[in-house]
């Protein structure tokens, strides 16, 4: 049987029975097969998060709405609004901005997020811009388009957000993108990678 | 001692010791690797492959992953100082996953 049959047939019917086991182990080490990642990972990333789709759309929407009250302002004007908004020109909400920055600069060999009117560009928008709203503790850290644009390579756009989000805020991972590349670099890095 | 470099120094112990005596601290190249989780980094059949690994192991494959694309590194970093180690680490769009799929089962932590 090719491995794709095994997962489809014997695994992915009784996961919860198999999870765990050496059989399960043994197959997953040998790969999982592309046209069956968005299952797979999605069954195995969980959703600790307890993420659904009204969530997604409900920040999503808000982020649209946070989106067209900026359209047209200048960086003066953008400044002033999130400081009367939010209290601060600071607030994570206004990394929605690097987003745009990121979004030509994802994975530029592919040429499929560098054109602005394709569907996957808007999609990896949306999904970036619901995780900031939805989290505006961790907010925009620059590489996130990355890991949001791999999980869309394989998935829909909110089994991405949900993934997307329950991976980021794997606690082991939150430092990283709690605070800025600079304070990580000096303070987190050691304490993170010690047991 | 950090656990990517227990990783590194019993799986390879040469790498180790010369990037250590070129002094390259790991932060000069893991960060950017574990901040993208390694897809901007290497071919993206390649990231995948290290991303079916970290659902199913967690956090140790990320540092697993880093020593296997070290090792499969090695003769280009061999010989080289602090920046030409850090230039073959900037490009790495030819660890394919055919290199790279044996070598990180074979990793023991």
């Amino acid at each position: 049987m090719r491995l794709k049959d095994i997962w489809v047939k014997d695994m992915l019917p009784y996961w919860h029975h198999k999870k765990g086991t050496n059989e399960l182990r043994e197959l997953w080490k040998k790969g999982i097969p592309p046209s069956l990642r968005d299952q797979i990972w999605t069954l195995a990333i969980g959703n600790r998060l307890s993420i659904t789709k009204q969530y997604y759309e409900i920040n999503l929407k808000k982020a649209k709405a946070l989106r067209q009250q900026l359209k047209g302002k200048t960086d003066a004007q953008i400044q002033q609004f999130f400081l009367e908004q939010y209290g601060s020109t600071l607030t994570k909400e206004s990394s929605l901005r690097i987003i745009d920055l990121d979004l030509p600069r994802t994975f530029p060999s592919l040429a499929i997020f560098n054109n602005k009117d394709s569907p996957i560009y808007e999609n990896l928008q949306n999904v970036l811009d619901a995780f900031v709203i939805s989290r505006p503790d961790i907010g925009y850290v620059q590489g996130m388009s990355f890991i949001a644009g791999l999980f869309l390579l394989y998935m829909q756009p909110y089994d991405a957000f949900r993934c997307f989000a329950n991976v980021i805020c794997r606690m082991s991972l939150i430092p990283f993108f709690l605070i800025n590349e600079q304070q990580v670099r000096n303070i987190q890095y050691n304490q993170l990678i010690s047991p | 001692m950090s656990l990517f470099k227990v990783i590194l120094e019993a799986n390879a112990p040469k790498i180790c010791n010369q990037l250590e005596r070129e002094r390259v601290i790991p932060q000069s190249y893991l960060f950017k690797w574990l901040l993208t989780l390694f897809t901007n980094v290497i071919n993206l059949d390649a990231a995948s492959r290290i991303w079916d690994l970290f659902y199913l192991d967690g956090d140790i494959i990320l540092y697993k992953a880093a020593v296997a694309i070290l090792k499969i590194k090695w003769e280009d970093l061999d010989g080289k100082d602090l920046e030409g180690i850090l230039k073959v680490l900037s490009n790495l769009s030819d660890v394919i996953p055919k290199l790279f799929s044996p070598l990180i089962n074979l990793l023991f932590f």
